[in-house]
C-alpha cells in the first residue's frame, strides 16, 4: 500500500469513527432531553403533615407523608420530634419535589446586636447552605446581614434596608435556623436548600405549621416568608444556582406566584394591602381594598390566587364572596353572580383552568356544621358555575374548626381534614375523600406511631373467650377469623360495637391490641392496634386496664427485664363476671 | 455569575431533560444536567484533558484493544439509557462516565486525522495502551465517590463538563467547516459536473 492509499484508509476508518461517535452523542442527547418525566401531578397522591394523636395544639412529633389514594400506601418524607416543626407540604408543579419548611429541635439562639461586629450568631455547626456559601456574595459578617441574606429585589429599596436598621437597634433578638427543604415524593431523596434565620419566639415556631412555601411554574424557583419578628418579607431561592432574591414586605402567609412566572403577591401586615412585585423586581404595585379580609377568617392567602392569564389576583373575602383586581388598572370587580356566593377553599384547575370551590360552606363557628357541601366548577371568563357533586358530611368534631379542605388539582376529588370520634370517643385525625361516588375514610393517627410488638409476642388464650358482663354493659369474645385472632362485642348504654384484638405478652404482662376496624387485621397493620388493654386477670373475673400507646411504649423503655404492676397503677380498670 | 450559571443552564437545558430528582445536589447546588449527562459531559471533558496532555489524539485511531472497550461502553448505555436497567444515581453517572470516555476516544482522534486529511504522527505504542488502562480504571473509580460536598468541587466538575462539551462541539463544528469547505471547492471551484474533481473526491 502506497502513502495516499494508506491515507485514504486511514481517513475512512477516521469518518466512520467519527460518524459512529457523533451520532451516539446525538442519539443520547435526543433520548434524554425527549425522556418522560418519572412522575406526574396527576391527583393521585396528597402529602400531608401528620402529628401524634391527641397533640393538635402543641404537637411533640411531625411528619410529612405521601399518601396514594388508590393504593393507601404512605410513604414518610421527613419528620421531626421534640420542640421541631415541620410546616405544610407544597408540591412542585411538574410532581417532581415536595417542600416545605422545617425547624430543627435545637435550643433557641441569641443576637447580639450588629453594634457588636464580632458577636458571635450561632452556635454549633454552620449550616451547610448558608449565604456564606454562595460564590457571588461576600461573607456575612454581621447578624443583620444574615437576616437580611437575599439580594434585594424589593420596590422601594428602602423598605429593606429599613427592616435591617429596626433589627440593629434592637438589643437582644431571639432567633431560629429554618430549612427550607426539598424533598422527592417517595422520600428518597432530600436536600435543604437554604438554612436562614428568623427572628421570633415559640408563637413564630408554631405558626410555622400553616405555611407552606410556593413554587414557580418552571419549578426552577421557590418563594417563602422570613419572619423578623414584627416584619415579614417574601423571598425567593433559585433553585439551580442557589442565589436568594427579597421581593417585597408581606404577611407571615404564603406568597402567591402567577401562572407566566413574572409575578409574585402578598398581603401586608394590616390585610387590607394588597401587593404584587415583578419578579425580576422591575415593578411593583401596592392596591388598598376596599374589602374585609382575613381577621377571624382562615388563612388569608390561601383564599388568594391569579387569573390563569396572569393579569387579575381573585380573592375571596371574609363573607365568601369572589373579587377580582386588574393588575394593570387597579379596578376591582365583584363577581355579582349569586352562584358564586358562598366561596370556599377555591382552587384553579390545572386541567381546564377553571375555578373549583366548594358551595353551602359555612365557616361561622356559631352555627350548626355543614351538613350538604357541593364541589361547584366557574368559567371565570363567563361567570357560569356548574355543580360537580354533592356530598353529605359525616360527624366531625368542631374544635378544629370543622376540618380543612381542598380540591384536587383535576377538580374531581374533595378532600377534608378532620377530626372524628371512635367508638371510645377518643378523636381521631381523618382523611375524608369525596369523588362524587364513594366516600374514603383515612385514619391518620396510627402512620406516626411504631410498633410495640412484633408477630413472636402474639399469643392465644382460651379462657378470654366467652360472655362477660359488668353492671353497665357487656362484652363478648370470641375467636376471630384469623389466627391469634378475637373478635370483640361490647354493648354500652344499648349501642353495640364491634372489634378485632390480637393478644401480645410484653415484659411479663399480657395486653389486648384492639383494632376498631376490621379490616386493619392485615399485613402490615396487624401490629399496631388502636388501643390497648391489659389483661389483668381472666379467672375467676375479667379484669382490664386500659392504657394509652405512648404510656405503654414508655412502660417498655423503662422497664429492663419486666413491668412491675405499680408501675402501671390502677387507673381505668374494669372488672367483668363471666356470664351463665 | 448568577447570569453566567443561568445562561449555562438554559444551553444545558437543550441537551439534557434536566430532571432535579435525578441531578446531583453539590454543597447545596444542583448540576444543571440530571446525573447520566453529568457523567457524560464530565467523562468527555476528563478523557479530552486527558488526550490533550498525552497527545494520543494525533497518532492514530485507538488500538483495536481500546476500540473493543469503547464500542462496549456504547453499547451499554441502551440498557441503562432506556431504563432497562437503573440501580441508582452512581451507576447513571457510571454509564455517562464511560460514554463519555468512548466518543471523545473515538471523536477526538478521527476529528484530527480527518483534518489533517489522513496525515498521523505515528502509531499507538505499548505505554501509551497501558496508560489508557490506568486512566480507564481512573473513570470507572469516581462513582464510587463522586460528588464531594464542596463548591469548589462543584465549579470544577461543572468546568470539566463544558470542557467535554466543548470538545464534542469543537470537533464536529471542525469536521464540519471541512466538509462544507471540500463541498464548495467541489461543487463550485471545480464545477458540479467536473469528472475529475469527483474522482479526486471519491478517493478520499
Amino acid at each position: 500500500m502506497n502513502t495516499q492509499e494508506v491515507k485514504t484508509v486511514g481517513c475512512r476508518k477516521a469518518w466512520i469513527a467519527f460518524v459512529a461517535a457523533s451520532s451516539c452523542l446525538l442519539i443520547y442527547v435526543m433520548a434524554c432531553v425527549m425522556s418522560p418525566p418519572g412522575w406526574s401531578p396527576d391527583s393521585s397522591k396528597i402529602a400531608i403533615l401528620v402529628t401524634l394523636p391527641g397533640e393538635q395544639e402543641h404537637p411533640k412529633e411531625f411528619a410529612l407523608f405521601v399518601y396514594d389514594i388508590a393504593t393507601g400506601a404512605h410513604t414518610l418524607l421527613d419528620e421531626v420530634k421534640a420542640d421541631g416543626v415541620l410546616s405544610a407540604p407544597a408540591w412542585s408543579p411538574d410532581g417532581k419535589w415536595i417542600a416545605y419548611y422545617k425547624v430543627e429541635p435545637t435550643p433557641s439562639e441569641q443576637v447580639r446586636p450588629s453594634s457588636e461586629p464580632n458577636a458571635a450568631l450561632s452556635i454549633g455547626e454552620r449550616p451547610v447552605n448558608t449565604p456564606e456559601d454562595k460564590p457571588d456574595r461576600s461573607a456575612p459578617s454581621t447578624p443583620a446581614e444574615q437576616l437580611f441574606s437575599e439580594e434585594n429585589q424589593m420596590l422601594p429599596p428602602f423598605m429593606f434596608e429599613l427592616a435591617e436598621e429596626r433589627v440593629k437597634d434592637k438589643n437582644d433578638v431571639e432567633t431560629f435556623d429554618v430549612k427550607l427543604v426539598i424533598a422527592t415524593p417517595d422520600g428518597k431523596e432530600r436536600e435543604t436548600l437554604q438554612v436562614m434565620k428568623w427572628v421570633g419566639g415559640d408563637d413564630d415556631r408554631g405558626s410555622m405549621v400553616l405555611m407552606r412555601p410556593t413554587w414557580s411554574p418552571d419549578c426552577k424557583r421557590l418563594f417563602y416568608v422570613r419572619s423578623i419578628e414584627s416584619e415579614c418579607y417574601t423571598a425567593s431561592i433559585d433553585i439551580a444556582t442557589g442565589t436568594t432574591y427579597a421581593h417585597l414586605l408581606s404577611a407571615p402567609p404564603n406568597p402567591v406566584v402567577s401562572p407566566d412566572g413574572k409575578w409574585v403577591a402578598s398581603y401586608l401586615e394590616d390585610d387590607d394591602t394588597l401587593i404584587a412585585s415583578r419578579i425580576d423586581g422591575s415593578v411593583c404595585k401596592y392596591f388598598k381594598l376596599d374589602l374585609e379580609i382575613g381577621d377571624d377568617g382562615p388563612p388569608m392567602l390561601d383564599f388568594t390566587f391569579w387569573s390563569p392569564d396572569s393579569r387579575k389576583i381573585l380573592l375571596v373575602d371574609k363573607d365568601s364572596v369572589l373579587h377580582s383586581i386588574d393588575i394593570a388598572s387597579g379596578q376591582t370587580e365583584f363577581y355579582e353572580n349569586p352562584d358564586a356566593n358562598s366561596i370556599a377553599f377555591p382552587t384553579i384547575s390545572s386541567t381546564d383552568k377553571k375555578l373549583y370551590y366548594l358551595g353551602g360552606f359555612r365557616t361561622d363557628e356559631e352555627g350548626p356544621p355543614p351538613q350538604t357541601i357541593s364541589l361547584k366548577r366557574m368559567d371565570l371568563e363567563g361567570k357560569r358555575t356548574r355543580t360537580i357533586f354533592t356530598f353529605r358530611m359525616p360527624e366531625i368534631s368542631r374544635d378544629d374548626g370543622g376540618g380543612v379542605f381542598s380540591i384536587s388539582p383535576n377538580g374531581k376529588v374533595v378532600l377534608a381534614r378532620a377530626v372524628m370520634h371512635d367508638a371510645f370517643e377518643k378523636e381521631r385525625t381523618v382523611l375524608i375523600f369525596w369523588d362524587g361516588k364513594t366516600q374514603k375514610i383515612v385514619k391518620t393517627d396510627r402512620w406516626l406511631l411504631k410498633p410495640l410488638y412484633g408477630d413472636s409476642n402474639l399469643i392465644f388464650e382460651e379462657r378470654l373467650i366467652g360472655k362477660w358482663r359488668r353492671e353497665d354493659g357487656r362484652i363478648t369474645i370470641a375467636k376471630g377469623t384469623q389466627e391469634k385472632t378475637y373478635k370483640l362485642t361490647w354493648v354500652e348504654e344499648d349501642k353495640e360495637r364491634h372489634a378485632v384484638a390480637n393478644l401480645v405478652r410484653l415484659k411479663g404482662m399480657t395486653f389486648l391490641g384492639v383494632f376498631l376496624d376490621e379490616s386493619l387485621v392485615e399485613p402490615g397493620s396487624h401490629l399496631l392496634p388502636d388501643m390497648f388493654m391489659r389483661v389483668v386477670q381472666t379467672e375467676p373475673k375479667l379484669t382490664l386496664q386500659a392504657i394509652e400507646y405512648n404510656e405503654l411504649a414508655e412502660l417498655l423503655q423503662k422497664a429492663a427485664e419486666s413491668i412491675r404492676p405499680e408501675d402501671v397503677g390502677t387507673e381505668g380498670i374494669s372488672e367483668f363476671e363471666r356470664a351463665k | 455569575m448568577v447570569r453566567l450559571m443561568s445562561v449555562i443552564a438554559h444551553i444545558l437545558s437543550f441537551l439534557c431533560s434536566q430532571d432535579a430528582s435525578r441531578s446531583f445536589a453539590i454543597a447545596g447546588h444542583l448540576l444543571p444536567v440530571c446525573q447520566r449527562c453529568a457523567g457524560l459531559y464530565l467523562g468527555m471533558g476528563v478523557t479530552f484533558v486527558y488526550l490533550l496532555l498525552k497527545r494520543d489524539y494525533r497518532r492514530d485511531l485507538p488500538p483495536r484493544s481500546i476500540v473493543y472497550v469503547n464500542v462496549a461502553c456504547l453499547l451499554a448505555m441502551p440498557i441503562f439509557g432506556f431504563h432497562l436497567l437503573d440501580p441508582g444515581p452512581a451507576w447513571r453517572l457510571w454509564s455517562g462516565l464511560v460514554y463519555g470516555n468512548a466518543i471523545v476516544f473515538l471523536l477526538v482522534p478521527a476529528a484530527s486525522i480527518i483534518s489533517n486529511e489522513g496525515r498521523r504522527t505515528g502509531c499507538h505504542t505499548e505505554p501509551s495502551t497501558t496508560s489508557f488502562w490506568i486512566f480507564f480504571a481512573f473513570l470507572n473509580g469516581i462513582p464510587l465517590w463522586f460528588p464531594a460536598q464542596s463548591v469548589w468541587f462543584y465549579y470544577a466538575g461543572l468546568l470539566f463538563m463544558l470542557v467535554g462539551l466543548l470538545c464534542a462541539a469543537f470537533c464536529v463544528s471542525v469536521v464540519t467547516v471541512l466538509l462544507i469547505k471540500k463541498l464548495f471547492m467541489s461543487a463550485v471551484l471545480k464545477g458540479v459536473n467536473n469528472e475529475y474533481a469527483r474522482s479526486q473526491d471519491s478517493r478520499l
